[in-house]
């Protein structure tokens, strides 16, 4: 029995041996702007690649898309009780355009709308990097992230689509997820 | 060569709001969607979260469960596209179109499908004319359609104050109805005239289907048929009156808008309706069988001699190693008899070599088994339920694509070993010949491979400061060679390797994962026990230190 329970320990402690090593090799390897690491291999992922980029979401999100270039991630709403959609559509950039004049364009390209600028600063994603824009529009708190990519530039939106049960609207979790998987 | 003057150019390609005669400004306005059809409101006048402001006049219309997605947009009234958002978020309002209508009134339709919008800017419009399909973009909430959350209509109308500004904008009547609330029904008339040119600009893409092959069947979130369910259901008094809209045939869930953050997120219910003993409102069975039966004046009453739906042509497929997708791609098709009409597509899958009737279904997920060859089917149909014929292809998984285990995946493969002596590294080489990955092929992936030392935890890193040798060919057993940076080995350590794939680029390649089918032995296990061990070998300055 001690026998087994030795041998118990020492299966598991290779275990954690070996994940520990290669989430070291995996941060070491994609550098310290990495915001995580890969999924682990315990975590089954549901892998998806677009107009360059790819990312890899819990297998209990559901993915949309169309045709356009538009992508939607959301968690099954049912089962998690609470929900965001992420939302990533895919723009044209044009080499050699400043990025805050391009971010800043985009989100001014509806004359309707009252746009108001908090902050923006430099994230990391599985692979890359992206800025995410605070501030409000008409009013409405709004988190984008945009990431840019050759000739091509993306812009990510959550929107909230549920509340927990204590009224939290953790939508920002889920796209800290959905970043650290995200590949441009 | 006639000519144009140029006040009439200016007016159309200016702002063409202001340019359209007072006079013909604007007829009544109408309800945003397709004569014969009845939508429920689901956030109304004046209301938090989003109906404030310069929205407090907008109104978000729905149908149950995901049977609003991808109907018709049509104009609320004639005018002029003054602004088209295409893609992103868009302030919240997703894929958008705002019309002018004249005397700087303009009216905004949200929320639309990406791409689906069939119009351009500076395009003159007809009242009743289709303008793009209804989507779940941009900020919406709700759980009546799980495919795509949050699907509605959000309709809202304003004036501009010509320096920026827009105002809130009564739209009432509209098709008659005042005082339109949350959780009334209201039924449309507003479609063109029979004899109108129809001006769609071009036709929804639709062109792409992505099926993914996943671990799970987790697809659809079921909805509880029993929540909210009325057994009767009010319809607002038709107007003209006619035909009431049978009731819905599901649980009527709320859909709206709310802020990213902030925590409001008040879903109005919706009302189930009532009997109105004054204007006569309907009480109408609820048939949880069926589809809401929309009426329409244009529905077929014979069968055509020829299929009123072209065929889907230039079907292929191909299957992505990498990550696990069937990509199919087609010709659109084209609606012979009513070019406005939606068209939707069924797929169809078998190994067999004739479809079976019953096994038509929306693009989907399909789950492969590998080593078959799968006849795919595709078809067309349209909103009176004519059917296309059937494009089809066939697609089979290449021989050597061995059966995957996704129990056993790895984000990488690694191994133990120990030396039995004191030597200075030169290489170590992986036989990769004996791994299956998730790429189809092994080749054209970039390798990176890890030497630690467990000797403590974490394990210390021996190789190079860059984290391994990178930048080698997966394929045909590669060896990496540690000469440029002298690592001595001790036999009373143990050592582990792992190797690590990506496609492309180091930098941005996607992660390849292997697979266990190995069939050598060696000292310890993979990281993964259900794995067998891979062959590899370690060599030093004294020769061969290790070899399985």
């Amino acid at each position: 029995m001690k026998k087994q329970l030795r041998g118990s320990l020492l299966f598991g402690a290779v275990i954690a041996v070996a994940v520990a090593c290669a989430t070291f090799f995996i941060v070491e390897h994609y550098g310290a702007r990495a915001v995580s690491a890969p999924h682990p291999q315990s975590v089954a992922v549901r892998n998806f690649s677009g107009d360059g980029y790819s990312f890899g979401i819990p297998v209990d999100w559901n993915i949309e898309r169309t045709a356009s270039g538009t992508v939607a991630v959301h968690p099954v709403t049912a089962t998690s009780g609470v929900a965001c959609k992420i939302e990533m559509s895919s723009f044209s950039y044009a080499s050699g355009t400043d990025m805050a004049d391009w971010i800043s364009r985009r989100i001014g390209e509806d004359p309707s709308l009252a746009v108001v600028e908090h902050s923006t600063e430099n994230i990391s994603l599985a692979s890359g990097t992206g800025v995410e824009w605070v501030g409000t529009i008409d009013g409405i708190p709004t988190n984008l992230v945009y990431a840019f990519n050759g000739g091509r530039a993306y812009e990510i939106a959550p929107s909230v689509i549920g509340e927990g049960p204590d009224g939290s609207v953790p939508c920002d979790e889920v796209l800290r997820t959905f970043l650290s998987g995200l590949t441009i | 060569m006639k000519k144009i003057p140029i006040t009439v150019i200016a007016c159309a390609i200016l702002v063409a709001i202001d340019c359209i005669p007072a006079a013909n400004a604007m007829a009544a306005v109408k309800l945003p969607y397709e004569k014969g059809k009845t939508f429920v409101v689901t956030q109304g006048y004046d209301s938090l979260p989003t109906h404030t402001k310069q929205d407090r006049y907008a109104l978000d219309f729905t149908r149950n469960g995901c049977d609003a997605y991808g109907m018709n947009v049509v104009a609320a009234a004639s005018g002029t596209v003054i602004f088209v958002g295409q893609h992103g978020y868009n302030g919240g309002y997703g894929t958008e179109l705002i019309l002018g209508h004249g005397n700087n009134i303009v009216s905004r339709y949200a929320h639309m499908i990406p791409g689906s919008i069939m119009v351009a800017d500076g395009d003159a419009i007809r009242q009743g004319q289709p303008l793009g399909l209804i989507g779940d973009t941009g900020l919406v909430i709700g759980t009546a359609c799980a495919e795509h959350p949050g699907t509605h209509l959000h309709f809202s109308m304003d004036t501009m104050d010509g320096i920026g500004g827009f105002s809130a904008y009564d739209p009432e009547p509209i098709s008659g109805y005042s005082n339109m609330m949350v959780g009334k029904w209201y039924l449309s008339d507003n479609g063109e005239d029979d004899s109108a040119e129809i001006a769609t600009s071009s036709a929804p893409v639709a062109s792409l289907l992505i099926v993914e092959s996943s671990t799970d069947n987790t697809t659809d979130v079921a909805i509880d048929p029993d929540d909210d369910v009325s057994s009767t259901d009010e319809v607002a008094l038709p107007f003209p009156p006619t035909i009431p809209d049978p009731a819905p045939d599901e649980s009527a869930v709320a859909e709206d808008e709310l802020p990213i953050a902030g925590g409001v997120t008040s879903v109005p219910a919706v009302t189930p309706p009532e009997v109105d003993s004054d204007t006569g409102a309907i009480d109408v069975p609820v048939d949880t069988t069926s589809t809401p039966d929309d009426v329409s004046s244009s529905t077929p009453t014979s069968t055509p001699a020829l299929p009123l739906i072209s065929t889907p042509g230039n079907l292929t497929a191909d299957f992505d190693g990498i990550w696990m997708l069937l990509n199919l791609s087609w010709a659109t098709s084209t609606d012979l008899a009513q070019p406005t009409d939606r068209i939707d597509y069924e797929m169809n899958y078998t190994t067999s070599t004739s479809f079976s009737d019953d096994a038509w279904v929306a693009p989907g997920q399909i789950s492969v088994v590998v080593g078959n060859s799968y006849l795919i089917g595709l078809r067309a149909k349209d909103t009176d339920g004519n059917i296309s014929d059937i494009a089809t292809t066939t697609w089979n998984f290449p021989p050597g694509f061995a059966p995957y285990k996704l129990s056993a995946q790895l984000g990488s493969a690694s191994q133990y070993f120990v030396v039995p002596a004191t030597s200075t590294l030169v290489s170590i080489r992986i036989f990769t010949s004996n791994f299956q990955t998730s790429a189809r092929y092994i080749t054209n992936i970039f390798c990176y491979l890890q030497l630690s030392d467990e000797r403590g935890l974490p394990p210390e890193n021996v190789t190079q400061a860059d984290g391994g040798v990178s930048g080698i060919d997966c394929g045909n057993s590669p060896t990496f060679f540690f000469s440029s940076s002298p690592i001595v080995l001790y036999p009373d350590h143990r050592y582990q390797w792992t190797l690590t794939a990506t496609t492309g680029n180091p930098s941005t390649g996607a992660a390849v994962y292997f697979y266990g089918t190995m069939v050598n032995t060696a000292e310890g296990p993979f990281s993964d026990p259900s794995l067998v061990n891979a062959k590899f070998t370690v060599t030093g300055d004294s020769g061969v230190l290790f070899s399985n």
